[in-house]
Parts: structure tokens; sequence; C-alpha cells
């Protein structure tokens, strides 16, 4: 549930209320994922050995359907279904696919935290990347529901991060302590203090919980200070998500418009200075479906 | 040329180097097994991986391939190469109405324009061929409200242009083919710029073969175009395509202000100097943009990113079209 639910349970909760720039962003952050990481599936050395047995693929909380579009056109022997709960987003991906004349992609509305419209043990693999917007009550049913819908042999894979990015930034870090808080206060982290999001942590046990097998991990660092490559698209995708989270800063009371106004200006510009420093991290966990 | 009777023959030739046949599997997305598997006769190519096979296959053996796979009648026929949607899609248009409806001023020009871009790189680049699209805007006016250069913005590629452009972008003037395009408020393409004579401006970059570029238009005053580049020579050419940048061309129109968009007449493009020259004084611009955000940071008008962004490529302008003219074949670009 990376985008906002048009009419959902959910709305009043999640960060993001304009879901239009928020969609182009999601497409742009998955471009620019896919070539910095070298594709979809970075934590194989050799993806399209991976994926050559495969013929079905899930993709959960899918947003604009950036992972779906890239896994579809590099391995057109794949069908690649997205979910999201929001109708907009998945009209959105739908458009994508069928202007890039991609018949291998299909997008459904669906809501994660519900029962999925699927069969057991159909997937080769399910993919859920930033599910932190499901909240953190839902999230083992939900594991354990794609657990349901991967066949035996096949793969649950999730992708989250801890703290959005370390950074030298004294007004970009206090930002970052504000979202974190706001999470832990809305129920959206895993952190007991809310000094993190606590999503990276629990992954591996939620996997083991609903029976996965052969769970590995991979760690992925990207860093954007100033001075490399990746700094001015950053710039772009942080500065850009940071301020669409600012209402839901307010909402959640950890700050106010005034306070935020200065701190988003603080942090432009710190993020502009020669001195920056900032690191992502992302962590991978999958495991398989044992056979019978 | 290699001699052989069937297109397996050919492709046994052509992967009985491990090398190609290792590229070949992986530029199609298939194992090598399956290729193997094609060239032995055990299973026969699906219609997309005709398309596929006939791009992933070294240049020289391109023609010969072809005839061969057509000649072959228990495969299903090459699908058209025109096989592109030619409408805009609805939902695109309703997406890009919502969002000028619902994004702040801060967000509306960046979504919009990147909408429009992405659903037409993936329009007319399927197969990841190469191909790099840029917006090209009008610098605000200098006095007696004239244009003198245009900055490329917003820009998205495929391999092997950047994914995103926008850390590369210069500006463009007279020199350019985005200039002649916008000055003229008419759409202009070159076919292949490695060989054609032509008397439109234009500088081949690297990678670069075919070239288009559409003005952006509203009550025929201009913005700014469109600028489209393909490493596929005539890619520009046919007029269904001609009409579909057309229309993508004036959805991106609803990403500016009425305000951006000036007559014809205003459009006075200087010659500017090459990018190698242009870059040169880029160095620092993230800094004078964080500076001018700091000055103003205490005035009753803070400065925000975008205001001081194009502040300080106001000054960068004016720096570059008062330098001495250059040798004009350094100039230009398309």
């Amino acid at each position: 549930m990376t985008t906002t639910p048009e009419s959902s349970k959910n709305e009043s909760g999640y960060f993001i209320k304009d879901s239009g720039p928020e969609l182009t962003r999601l497409l742009e952050r998955e471009r620019f994922f896919s070539r910095i990481l070298g594709g979809p599936l970075p934590e194989h050395a050799d993806q399209a050995r991976f994926v050559a047995s495969f013929q079905h693929v899930l993709d959960v909380a899918c947003g604009s359907g950036g992972w779906v579009l890239e896994l579809a056109q590099r391995y057109p022997h794949l069908e690649v279904v997205g979910i999201d709960i929001d109708p907009r987003a998945v009209r959105y991906a739908t458009t994508q696919a069928r202007t890039g004349t991609l018949d291998n992609a299909s997008f459904r509305v669906m809501d994660a935290t519900e029962p999925l419209d699927f069969p057991n043990d159909f997937f080769d693999l399910v993919n859920a990347r930033f599910l932190v917007s499901i909240g953190a009550a839902a999230m083992p049913g939900t594991i354990r529901e794609l657990f349901r819908i991967t066949r035996p042999g096949g793969f649950v894979r999730l992708t989250e991060t801890e703290d959005y990015s370390i950074t030298t930034g004294p007004a970009f870090e206090k930002l970052s302590a504000m979202f974190l808080q706001a999470e832990k206060l809305t129920g959206f982290s895993f952190s007991p203090t809310g000094r993190t999001s606590g999503q990276t942590v629990v992954l591996g046990r939620l996997l083991r919980e609903v029976g996965c097998q052969n769970i590995q991990r991979k760690p992925t660092v990207i860093e954007w200070s100033a001075g490399t490559d990746e700094h001015e698209p950053m710039i772009q995708h942080i500065g850009m998500w940071a301020k669409m989270i600012q209402p839901f800063l307010i909402r959640a009371g950890v700050t106010t418009q005034e306070e935020s106004d200065q701190l988003y200006r603080e942090a432009d510009i710190e993020m502009l200075s020669d001195d920056f420093c900032a690191l992502m991290n992302l962590l991978t966990v999958w495991g398989q479906k044992p056979e019978p | 040329m290699q001699k052989t009777s069937s297109w397996s023959e050919l492709l046994k030739h052509i992967i009985s180097n491990s090398a190609e046949r290792e590229r070949i599997a992986a530029e199609i997305g298939i194992s090598t097994i399956t290729l193997s598997r094609w060239v032995n006769g055990e299973s026969k190519p699906r219609p997309q991986n005709l398309r596929q096979l006939l791009i992933a296959v070294p240049k020289q053996y391109h023609d010969q391939f072809q005839k061969l796979l057509e000649e072959d009648l228990s495969l299903p026929s090459l699908p058209p190469e025109e096989n592109l949607p030619q409408e805009l899609p609805l939902t695109l248009v309703n997406e890009v109405l919502a969002t000028r409806a619902s994004a702040s001023d801060q967000h509306r020009f960046w979504a919009i324009s990147r909408q429009v871009l992405q659903a037409l790189l993936r329009h007319l680049d399927p197969q990841s061929l190469g191909m790099a699209i840029t917006v090209v805007r009008c610098m605000p006016p200098h006095k007696y409200g004239k244009i003198h250069s245009l900055r490329e913005s917003v820009g998205l590629g495929n391999a092997p242009w950047e994914s995103d452009l926008e850390a590369k972008a210069v500006f463009l003037g007279a020199e350019s083919l985005a200039g002649y395009a916008t000055s003229l408020g008419r759409l202009c393409q070159i076919g292949d710029l490695r060989t054609e004579p032509t008397l439109l401006p234009a500088y081949q970059t690297e990678q670069e073969v075919s070239a288009i570029a559409c003005p952006v238009m509203y009550a025929s005053r201009v913005a700014g175009c469109l600028l489209l580049s393909s490493t596929q020579p005539d890619y520009f050419l046919s007029q269904a395509r001609q009409e579909l940048i057309r229309n993508y061309t004036n959805l991106l129109a609803v990403a500016f202000e009425p305000v951006e968009f000036y007559p014809l007449s205003f459009i006075e493009l200087y010659v500017l100097p090459s990018h190698e020259v242009q870059r040169s004084y880029f160095a620092g611009f993230r800094q004078q943009i964080a500076h001018l955000m700091r000055e103003s940071a205490n005035t009753s008008h803070p400065l925000s990113v975008i205001e001081a962004e194009q502040l300080a490529w106001q000054q960068v302008e004016q720096l570059l079209l008062h330098l001495p003219p250059q040798h004009p074949t350094n100039n230009a670009r398309t």
C-alpha cells in the first residue's frame, strides 16, 4: 500500500494525500533503483536464471507498478501481476503497461490486509516492498496470506527500510525523527520507542512464523552524498517525498505548519551543500515455502 | 555473409560463440537452453520472441535473418514493426487532469511533465531500443520581453542514455533543432544525423541517430518544445508517430502556466556555447542555489528551491550569452 486509497478504511492514516505526484514519483523511484541496483531482483547474481523456471509473479502494494513493469519487460515469459488498494494507482500502472504494449503485466485493485483473491499455492514469487503503510498490527496476517498463495518451492520476498536515510543535515534529521515518531503514534511502526521504524528487524521472524524456510537476507546501501551520481536524483525523490508527508506530520501532532516549513527550508539548503552526506539503507529478506 | 538455408541454421552459427549466446538469451529474457531448443527444432519461438530475436541478432545478420524467418511458414508471422497503439491513452489524459486539479504549485510541473514523459517513452520505445525525451523550456525574457535561450529541464531516457537526464541539462539556442522548432512554432525532424545533409541546425550527440522537436503551444504562443532522440534511423519519420508526438506534446502543455507561453515574435535566440564550455559554468551551481536561499532566508520572501534554482539559471544564462562567439561547429546540438 504505497499510495493513497481513494476510499478505504486506511484513508485517514496514510502518509500522503496528493496521490498524482506520488504515483509519478514512485515510478521514477523504481527506474532509479533498478538502474543503480542492477535490476528488480538485485540480490541474485543471475536474475534471469533465478526466474527462468517461474511463470507467475505477484507484487503486493505495487503503487504505480514500476517493479512489475520492469520485471515483465525484462522477462517476457513471466506473467506478472501487481495489486494495490488505490484504484488510481492501478489505473496509472495499467496505462503504463498498455502504452508499452506489455501484455504480460496486469494490475488489480486489492487490499493487502484482507484475504487475497488468488488460489492457494499459485505464485512462484510473491514480492512486497515498503509494506509499512498497512500498519504493524496487520503485517503478520498479510504475510500469512502471501505465504498461502505462494506455491511449494516458491519464494516470498520482503524489502523495507529502517530509517529512510541517515544524513549529516540537522534539519533533515529532525524531520526524520518526527516522521518515525509520527509512525509510532499512528500504529505504523514496530519500534518500541519510535527511534527507527522497526520494520527490517522483524522481517525474518515474520517469514519464519508463517513457515518459510531457507530464509536469506541482503542489505543494500545507497550513498547519496553531495558529489555522488545519486545525489541529484535522490534530492528529487527524498525531497519530494518529505514535502508530501508534511500534512501527515501535522495530523500526527509531532510538528506545526510553521515549524515544519522552517525545517523544510533548512533541509533543502543542507541537501545542496558541498559537505552533505547521506546513506539510504534497505534490507531484503526472502524465504521459501517448503515442498510437501 | 554466412550461407545458410534456414533461420535456425543461421542462429546456430551466431550462437556458436558462447558470449553471443549469453548476450542474445539475456536480451530476449530466456535461458540459453531455450535458445538451443529453438536451434535444434525442439521448440519454436512465440511471436513476441521473433521480434526480440530479430532485434538481438548482430546487425550484419539482421536482413538475412528476417528473410529466413519470413520464409519459414511453420512459424507464426512476424508481428509488424509499427504495432504501437496510435491514440493517446484516455486514462493518461484523465490522470494528468486529475494531477493538475490537485497537485500543489510546487509539484505540478514536476509531476505532469514526468507523467507524460513516462508514458511517451514506453509508447514510442517499448523494446528499449534507445531513446531520450527532454522538455525544453524558454528562459524568462530579457529586456523588451525577448527570449534569448532555452533550457533543458525534465528528461527521461532508455539506455544508452541515462534514465534521468535532468542532471545533464544544458542551454540551447539558435544552433539547435529545439531552438529552430521553438522559433518557428513547428515540428521539425531529422532522419539520420550521421549521413543526412540537412539545412536544419543540428549536431549529433553520442549515440543519437534521429531526432525530432515539437513545440509546446497554447493560444498560438510557445513555451519551449519536446525534444526526442533515438538510436534508430528515421525513427520519427512516419506520420503516425509525428501525430502521436504532437498529441503528447499538447498534453504536456497542461504542465505549464499560461504566463510561460510567449508570442513567436518574442523568440530571438542567440547561439549558445558548446556543452563543454557551458558545463564549466555549472560548477558550483548547487551551492549557488543554497547561497541564494540562505541570503533570502531572513527577508519577507524567502526563496523556495524552485525560485532559487530559476534565479541561478538566469545568472548563468547571462554569463553565457555574453561570451565571445565560438566556431559554430562546436556549438550545435539537437
